[in-house]
């Protein structure tokens, strides 16, 4: 079923059981976010995309990536109450990640360039903001690697109990993911260091550069279907051959 | 860097995406990443059977021909006409 209703003025159509934020960029309407990602379920984590929802008498400020769209709701992303709550939640974000640059242009956007608050010496992972964007997309990547160690302020992003884990391939997404790039990943020319382990590389069988982690290539051999020889060869060395193959064929 | 690509029909880099990034273009014909919907796992790159999808380790993120929208500039910038789209 379509829903029709306005953001800042402007009128859009959507389908039921879209989100807020994704139908407000689809219309080419900013809403700054942090911790949004269109391939995970979005859970408002980092509160940084705050919109003002009105509703018949009810106005509400809400996080705009996992609010459900409604039938002729009015949707501010602009109005000073937005404004307020965003640099307040931008401030306390500052205080925990406080050497992001993304974290900083945002609040320097909101008009928050110091926090009153106690930054954070936020080991192993300085300036983790805990929005599990990384633990989400280990998840939906089906490797459940990922989650939430301690409570209160122990909490911290790891592997569970902080033990070493199987299911970590060191694929690295959470690093891709990740809006304030904390997590640490090493790579050497055969071994790949992330979240306290250390994972092989396939090497390519022509130069010996390293293609991806072993496990990754395993996993994606059960799950993917593709046979191993699809990941024996940098990508270098399969260009080279591929051109060599085809210079040979006569048009 | 070689940026060419096949847009093959059973597209490996495609096939192997565990985000539904890489999805084809029925206008173009190209298989295009989706940037907002990769996570940066460079399985693509590693599935490639040409060497032809690249992982960006700036952007995380992977990068591949898109025949330019359609009218690929290679062709068009090659002066002896040795390249062409059909």
């Amino acid at each position: 079923m379509t829903v029709q209703f306005t953001i800042d003025g402007l009128e859009v159509k959507a389908k039921e059981g879209e989100h807020l934020l994704d139908v407000a960029r689809r219309h080419g309407i900013d809403i700054p976010s942090l911790c949004h990602h269109e391939a995970v379920e979005p859970i408002g984590a980092c509160r940084v995309c705050l919109v003002e929802v009105r509703s018949g008498q009810k106005t509400t400020i809400t996080t705009s990536c996992n609010f459900l769209v409604e039938d002729g709701i009015e949707v501010h992303t602009d109005t000073a109450e937005v404004r307020k709550h965003r640099a307040m939640n931008l401030e306390l974000l500052l205080a925990r990640a406080p050497k992001s640059d993304v974290v900083r242009k945002l609040a320097s956007a909101s008009g928050v360039t110091r926090t009153r608050f106690e930054p954070l010496a936020y080991e192993p992972l300085p300036n983790c903001i805990l929005c599990e964007l990384c633990v989400r997309t280990c998840d939906m990547l089906g490797h459940h690697a990922l989650t939430t160690v301690g409570r209160g302020d122990k909490k911290r992003i790891g592997l569970p109990f902080n033990k070493p884990s199987d299911n970590c391939v060191g694929c690295a997404s959470c690093l891709s993911v990740c809006p304030t790039q904390c997590i640490s990943v090493k790579d050497t020319p055969t071994q790949r260091a992330i979240w306290g382990q250390k994972h092989d590389f396939i090497l390519c069988k022509v130069c010996g550069a390293p293609v991806i982690t072993k496990k990754h290539r395993d996993f994606a051999i059960s799950e993917k279907g593709l046979p191993e020889d699809y990941y024996d060869t940098c990508e270098k060395c399969k260009q080279s051959a591929a051109s060599k193959r085809f210079a040979s064929v006569v048009w | 860097m070689q940026i060419t690509c096949l847009q093959c029909v059973e597209a490996a880099c495609a096939k192997v995406c565990p985000a539904g990034a890489l999805v084809r273009n029925e206008e173009t014909g190209a298989i295009e990443v989706l940037a907002n919907r990769c996570v940066g796992c460079g399985l693509c790159e590693a599935a490639c059977p040409f060497g032809h999808m690249h992982f960006d380790t700036q952007l995380r993120l992977a990068v591949k021909c898109d025949l330019c929208g359609g009218t690929p500039t290679c062709a068009a910038f090659c002066p002896h006409d040795a390249l062409e789209i059909r």
